[in-house]
């Protein structure tokens, strides 16, 4: 009998260490991603300080320089993708939530379906060879289409979502007094819910921003200078990948200031998409 | 019938929405149909990649395609496994009080962008692999540290937060009757956690999916710490491609080799078909397991 309870006692001792040193590197790992972004990226920053943020790369085995035309292209791609994305997610996510059992939202549910589940590398794929092929060069007019097809199931998605939150009262209290869908759903739903709308653009926007894959093959590489919509540009996430796997240490440095960068970047958006509406679920 | 004008004013954009949707796939099949039609699934059972610029080469991609297959299977593991202790940990060992750390801890991981976890797997964790000296468990392990193991842990750390995110829903989720039950029995905490875990199964598989699924697409972290090389991944620590980091590497000088974009391409309709499935099956699963235990509260 007393084995008996040494051993229960012991199996919880243990599953509690197991579950505890697991729970434990987990997050350590999430500590370290960080610690190390900073633990490399600050003196780089804090060399160049704001011409980080204005110069262009070094030449492989020289100095530094900065990610400026990067940046610029960054910004460009991001925002045209979220705009787009907007114009069109918004509008479909409050069409899904308004008339969830017409025949044309259980068809873009399914195609928001769709594009959520497809590796974002294969959105580069298709937008290369629909647009880049035809233009006969990489653009950042491209690669901001890959970003937006990539952050619209989470614009539409968290629109849908938001808007079925309101409680049904808000509706009857408006049909009650005579007004229209169209009016209710335009002059009071979405402007109560504007704050849930900004959440699900910025949700947008955070992908947009961390995705690499799909501008592998559509923004082009031009880390230099920014040349225009239609002209190859580049990204920061695109920047690290190339120049962190190149054997020249001042890129690899370039490199882990533009990964602090971007996570400096990410968390403000992130934690402005969480102060904006409490618990998202990413 | 009258005509609604909300629904003239939002159907453009649905429209737009499934025209996006339906040329992915148009795109995705049309450009790989030559694959098909000369070589069904053959490309996918070869091994052969012999490349040629004049005539149609050999690009057998039995390789990558099990590379990705065992990466994400590792990736699933390490994700499934650090979700399922940490719902546990969080539920039955740690104080309440550490509850918003945690999850902010989550939320903050689940918000770095990929490339940072592959910025780290390249120059924090395969130079790791490479000292532990690991590689040499296997006949042709990687001198380097990037390898199927490097690549599937780090996309599986990737992923864990999300994973962990499911898991721990559901595990809030079993009607707190039962974990009254449980406690007024005197069951410990590991006792506890196997019965509630046995009753959350469902969405544990049911996360272990959508891992799978996510980790089979994810590009970035394995085309840096996967090594890129075509090799069948007989030993996890083999340097060795995925379809995903093939494409990454060959996609973009494909154009100069005639039959190469095509099998490409087609290696991508078999990858957004495998994650589709193992996505939708989870998502299912997890609405199942979900409604099942509402049902049992009652």
């Amino acid at each position: 009998m007393i084995s008996w309870r040494l051993r229960r006692t012991m199996v919880d001792k243990v599953t509690f260490a197991a579950v505890a040193i697991a729970s434990i590197a987990l997050l350590f790992v999430g500590a370290h991603v960080i610690l190390v972004a900073l633990v490399e990226g600050l003196p780089v920053m804090a060399e160049k300080g704001l011409r980080l943020f204005i110069e262009s790369p070094g030449l492989p085995g020289g100095g530094i320089g900065g990610f400026g035309p990067t940046l610029i292209g960054t910004i460009v791609m991001v925002l045209t993708a979220s705009l787009a994305g907007a114009a069109i997610g918004v509008p479909t996510g409050i069409l899904m939530n308004e008339y969830s059992s017409w025949w044309l939202s259980k068809i873009a549910r399914e195609a928001l379906q769709l594009i959520a589940e497809i590796p974002s590398i294969v959105v580069g794929l298709v937008v290369f060879v629909l647009v880049v092929l035809p233009m006969g060069r990489p653009s950042a007019l491209a690669g901001a289409l890959s970003l937006c097809i990539t952050a619209l199931p989470y614009i539409a998605a968290q629109t849908r979502e938001s808007l079925a939150a309101i409680p049904m009262s808000y509706r009857e209290a408006a049909f009650s007094l005579g007004l229209p869908k169209w009016k209710t759903v335009l002059r009071i739903i979405v402007p109560m819910n504007l704050r849930g709308i900004a959440t699900a653009v910025l949700l947008g926007t955070m992908r947009a921003l961390g995705e690499t894959a799909p501008v592998l093959f559509t923004a082009g590489a031009a880390f230099h200078a920014f040349y225009g919509l239609d002209r190859p540009s580049s990204t920061l996430s695109l920047l690290i990948f190339f120049f962190a796997q190149t054997p020249y240490e001042n890129w690899k440095r370039l490199a882990w200031a533009a990964v602090l960068q971007l996570i400096v970047l990410s968390m403000v958006l992130a934690f402005a998409v969480r102060k904006l509406s409490g618990e998202v679920k990413l | 019938m009258k005509l609604d004008p909300l629904k003239i004013l939002l159907s453009p954009a649905a429209i737009a929405l499934i025209i996006v949707s339906a040329s992915i796939l148009a795109v995705l099949v049309y450009e790989s149909l030559n694959t098909w039609i000369q070589d069904g699934i053959g490309f996918l059972l070869r091994l052969e990649w012999s490349p040629s610029e004049e005539t149609y080469g050999t690009y057998g991609m039995l390789a990558p395609f099990l590379g990705s297959l065992v990466t994400a299977v590792i990736a699933m593991t390490v994700a499934g496994a650090l979700s399922t202790a940490l719902a546990v940990f969080v539920n039955e060992y740690a104080p309440k009080r550490f509850n918003n750390f945690i999850s902010l801890a989550l939320f903050s991981m689940a918000a770095l962008p990929t490339i940072v976890y592959g910025m780290w797997g390249l120059s924090v964790f395969a130079p790791a692999v490479r000292q532990s000296g690991l590689a040499s468990l296997c006949a042709m392990g990687s001198p380097t540290g990037y390898s199927v193991f490097t690549a599937g842990v780090v996309v599986g750390l990737m992923i864990a937060p999300f994973s962990a995110a499911m898991v721990l829903e559901a595990y809030r989720a079993v009607p707190f009757t039962y974990v009254e039950a449980l406690h007024s029995l005197g069951a410990k905490g590991f006792e506890r956690a196997g019965v509630i875990l046995g009753l959350i199964k469902g969405s544990i598989i049911a996360s272990a999916l959508l891992s799978f699924g996510r980790a089979i697409g994810e590009t970035t972290i394995v085309a840096m710490t996967v090594g890129n090389v075509i090799n069948l991944p007989l030993c996890p620590f083999q340097p060795a491609h995925t379809i995903t980091s093939l494409i990454a590497s060959q996609f973009g000088n494909a154009y100069l080799y005639p039959g190469l974009q095509s099998r490409l391409l087609a290696g991508a309709l078999v990858m957004v078909i495998g994650s589709s499935v193992s996505t939708s099956l989870g998502m299912w699963l997890a609405r199942v397991t979900a409604r099942r235990l509402k049902g049992e509260s009652l």
